[in-house]
């Protein structure tokens, strides 16, 4: 009991991460039928920016978190003018093999610009962490967690309680009816690149203390959002939260229960699952209804 | 000068030209029906207003702006509201969201105002009062239309355009359709209304034009159309009312 | 008489210059190797690049390789398989390197192995798995002791000198943490020990709790380790210590590389390792540690001193056979004894390997301390 409490909580904030980054991948997909590739390289250079003004400019960590989260909007939307914006009338393939060429040239430059030696950051706070009972819970874990649920209420209201959100639904389920309706369509997705680079870049500064800053650390954590998107139901935003948190839970479980060596593979046994079983993922998706 | 002004408009999606000239006015409070066979050009023209027709030419103008060449949401913020065939309304939203998103295109309202425009939109089209919450997915073919009127209607429109509004309609419910259209220019609405149904078109409208093949072939008034013998036997045969 | 002027003048140019840039054409004898310039290991790789370019100044100053400079030209190998065989076919296309540097990971090495034959020409290696030197190949020279050395000193260490008897093995699957394994494993048995657990994992992992609990249940009174990548070691030490495992631990080469003790940084304080170079070692592995440090601030580690040995024992060789013949120059590697180096004192053998010896290191408070070095002769 003691061991499946301590697994159920790393792996509730592993999961956490990759929801997140599976959420940023969902909302893409929503308001601009964008596959993005590099959302992962989102997580990717959040975490060097922090880096940056953790360890190069030596601020604190509350300016450096700030100032990442501000640049990861604006990077969100120099990403959308430069491998979306250009190709937005020529349907998926093209935009999806431009994210894929954007991922390799955000982790080649960031190579490039900062060098490859993997970094190491302090915990948000300074305590290790806490025990509780049998449970040692790593205070980055516990920062995940909290900050993935504030993260997640913020955009629920967000998206479900302000006209804005209402306007980014209806451009993600028609974009000529929402033109039609006066609704900024442009200004909408650009907004959502920014929101999804800053969910993206968050996971990235969240999980750099846990997993180091390392220009591979994107790659890493983008397969795992993927496949939690598959299995919480493509396109489904409830599906790529409990999608990530159910995934994270379920290798860790089935690391220590099963076999350490086959963690990746029950991943990806678990997405081959859904596929086969139920292609529709844990929650099906509503609009795939409409008449 | 009429407050929709079109004239000598030529449209095309691709290669083939969809409207090969055609003018068409529209006065202030007018309802104006545009008929005709399937594919003769009417929802292009519609979409042509709307900006939403990649390449065309000739003028449209409304209140003396030219439309030509302008966003499809500056137009929509000029006072073009465009409630388009298959009503499109959002499957993901609500009742109450869909129509109250219909008020996008207008800036600086009041919420207190806008509030109360969405209540009279209910009272309005009484069937949805219940329905206020439902999701766009589950409604009817007749309750998705008068979302997309009372949607439209938000807009606070100077200009309504209705594409095919009773287009797989019980005959209820289309009768129902068209005392809502008689109700909004009875309230001072101007409408340019495309319609497959001529009986109901020229019963509510002032004005009509009968398009054939991207070509205006007659305009005039419904009695005017009702005794033109091409017409009749072309597009308004079959009727028996 | 202004054009013959001019003519003679051009002649005369001409005749200094031919020669000159004739002698430069062949100017160097050429030396390939593959590097990982990009992937996990790219760090590495600039490491590595320090210790070459150390190697050949020092090669060069000493009047070089039968009389000409040595030159080493690099492919990327991406940290990957795939990246080191088309890395590998690059160099040897190019038809002029007279001998090769492969990786210091064993699966990357193992990946080219078919490609040296078939080159049939001399190539330095750095992976320690010791199956390369075992399988009939005849071209790969290692310049670090293999894994049954470390596994034997890691044992000799652990049983012997700590007193430990309830072993865990923790290890990655890969080829190099397999091995080291099933030699860590086999020298254990030797010594009367059956490990409590032998525990794998797969490369880049994002936790490591499910490790860190079983290595826990088994109450071990020592751990010991063969990690190929910095940042799993870093993620899985911090784990291991903040879930209240305390006991002594040895680990392969990896744990004392300047990469995983930034990034584990005091989850690592008080481990043992074995440390093919430290640079109390010897007076060669002080004199190379003293100038890296000056030359590059920071702190050498064996990513930079196996090419560094690599290098120096090609160019050796190379002017002991006064040949650059690929058979003349690994009968003369092969000919090498007592030959020292900074990674240790080589005396090769007719499969490849040179080094028969660990050092055991410890990690106080972040700085490495040399503890004692173990010779085997067999
Ligand atoms: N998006 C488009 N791309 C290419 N051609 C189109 C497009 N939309 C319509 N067309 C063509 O333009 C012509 C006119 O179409 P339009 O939709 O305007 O006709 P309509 O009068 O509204 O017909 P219906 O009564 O069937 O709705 C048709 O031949 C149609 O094939
Ligand atoms: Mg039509």
């Amino acid at each position: 009991m003691d061991v499946f409490l301590q697994l159920l909580f790393t792996g509730l904030g592993i999961g956490a991460i990759y929801a997140l980054v599976a959420l940023g991948f969902v909302l893409l997909i929503r308001a601009a039928n964008v596959v993005n590739f590099a959302q992962g390289q989102f997580a990717m250079v959040g975490a060097y920016m922090l880096t940056v003004g953790l360890n190069v400019l030596e601020w604190p960590y509350w300016l450096s978190i700030l100032v990442s989260v501000v640049l990861m909007a604006l990077f969100g939307v120099i990403f959308a003018g430069t491998t979306y914006w250009p190709l937005r009338h020529r349907g998926g393939l093209p935009v999806i093999i431009s994210t894929i060429g954007a991922s390799i040239f955000l982790e080649n430059i960031v190579l490039y610009l900062y060098g490859p030696s993997p970094e190491v950051l302090p915990n948000l706070f300074e305590s290790p962490g806490i025990q509780v009972g049998p449970v040692f819970m790593d205070s980055q874990y516990l920062s995940i967690l909290v900050s993935a649920t504030l993260l997640v209420g913020l955009q629920y209201l967000i998206f479900e309680k302000t006209l804005l959100g209402k306007k980014l639904q209806a451009t993600s389920q028609d974009k000529e009816m929402a033109s039609l309706l006066g609704i900024p369509v442009a200004l909408m997705i650009l907004f959502t690149f920014a929101y999804s680079a800053m969910l993206g870049g968050v996971a990235g500064m969240l999980v750099a203390p846990v997993l180091f800053v390392s220009v591979g650390m994107g790659g890493l954590i983008a397969l795992k959002a993927f496949a939690a998107n598959i299995i919480g139901g493509y396109g489904s935003i409830p599906g790529a939260i409990l999608g990530g948190l159910a995934l994270g839970v379920a290798e860790t479980m089935g690391a220590s229960y099963i076999s350490v060596p086959y963690k990746d593979a029950f991943a990806f046994l678990m997405l081959l699952m859904f596929l086969a079983v139920r292609p529709q993922g844990l929650f099906g998706e509503k609009i795939s209804e409409k008449a | 000068m009429s407050l929709l002004e079109i004239s000598n408009l030529t449209a095309r999606y691709g290669a083939g030209e969809v409207l090969k000239g055609i003018s068409v006015s529209v006065g202030e409070g007018e309802i104006v029906a545009l008929l005709g066979a399937n594919g003769a050009g009417k929802s292009t023209t519609l979409r042509s207003i709307s900006g939403l027709v990649p390449h065309v030419s000739g003028t449209i103008s409304l209140g003396g702006v030219s439309l030509l060449g302008k966003s499809v949401e500056a137009i929509a913020r000029l006072g073009v509201a465009h409630v388009p065939e298959g009503r499109r309304v959002f499957p993901g939203l609500t009742v109450t969201e869909n129509i109250r998103l219909g008020a996008s295109n207008r800036k600086g309202v009041a919420a207190a105002d806008l509030q109360r425009e969405l209540e009279e939109k209910f009272e309005l089209f009484p069937d949805l009062v219940r329905l206020r919450h439902a999701l766009g997915w589950t409604l009817s073919g007749g309750q998705l239309q008068m979302v997309a009127l009372a949607r439209g209607l938000m807009a606070k429109p100077r200009v309504l355009l209705l594409d095919e509004p009773s287009l797989g309609l019980a005959p209820l419910i289309v009768q129902q359709v068209f005392r809502i259209i008689a109700e909004i220019r009875r309230r001072g609405t101007t409408v340019l209304l495309v319609e497959q149904n001529a009986n109901m078109a020229l019963s509510v409208a002032d004005r009509g034009y009968v398009l054939e093949t991207g070509q205006v072939l007659v305009q005039g008034k419904p009695a005017e159309l009702w005794n033109d013998p091409q017409v009749r036997a072309a597009y308004l045969g079959g009727m028996s009312a | 008489m202004q054009i013959t002027r001019r003519a003679a003048l051009a002649g005369v140019a001409l005749a200094a210059a031919t020669p000159l840039r004739l002698a430069r054409a062949e100017d160097t004898i050429k030396v390939g190797g593959i590097v990982p310039l990009t992937g996990p290991a790219a760090e590495a790789g600039k490491f590595m690049q320090n210790g070459a370019a150390m190697a050949l100044e020092k090669i060069n100053a000493a009047g070089g390789v039968l009389g000409k400079k040595m030159e080493w030209v690099i492919e990327d190998d991406a940290t990957t398989n795939p990246g080191a065989v088309l890395g590998f076919s690059r160099l040897v296309s190019r038809g002029d390197c007279v001998a090769y540097t492969g990786s210091i990971r064993s699966t990357q090495v193992n990946a080219i192995a078919p490609d040296v034959e078939k080159a049939a020409k001399p190539v330095m290696f750095g992976g320690t798995d010791p199956t390369l030197t075992h399988s009939g190949y005849h071209w790969l020279f290692r310049t670090r002791p293999n894994d049954i050395y470390s596994a034997r000193v890691l044992a000799d260490y652990g049983v012997n000198t700590l007193q430990k008897k309830k072993w865990v093995v923790v290890h990655s699957t890969d080829a190099f943490g397999s091995n080291g394994m099933k030699a860590l494993v086999d020298s254990l048995s030797k010594l009367g020990i059956t490990p409590v657990l032998v525990q794998g994992y797969t490369n880049q992992q994002t936790d490591f709790t499910p490790v860190v609990l079983a290595v826990k249940q088994a109450q071990p009174d020592i751990v010991s380790s063969y990690f190929t990548f910095e940042n799993d070691l870093g993620i899985f030490a911090r784990q291991l210590r903040q879930l209240g495992v305390t006991v002594p631990w040895v680990g392969s080469p990896s744990i004392i590389n300047t990469t995983a003790l930034k990034l584990a940084g005091p989850a690592l304080f008080g481990t043992f390792g074995v440390a093919d170079y430290t640079t109390d070692a010897s007076p060669e592995a002080k004199a190379y540690g003293d100038e890296y440090l000056k030359r590059f601030k920071a702190a050498p580690d064996n990513q930079s001193t196996w090419i560094y040995d690599a290098l120096t024992i090609l160019a050796r060789a190379m002017n002991d056979a006064k040949s650059t013949d690929p058979q003349a120059v690994r009968k003369a590697i092969v000919a090498i004894k007592g030959f020292k180096g900074t990674e240790g004192t080589y005396t090769y053998d007719e499969n490849g390997d040179g080094l028969r010896g660990y050092n055991v290191v410890r990690n106080e408070k972040g700085s490495i301390v040399f503890d004692k070095r173990v010779e085997f002769t067999d």
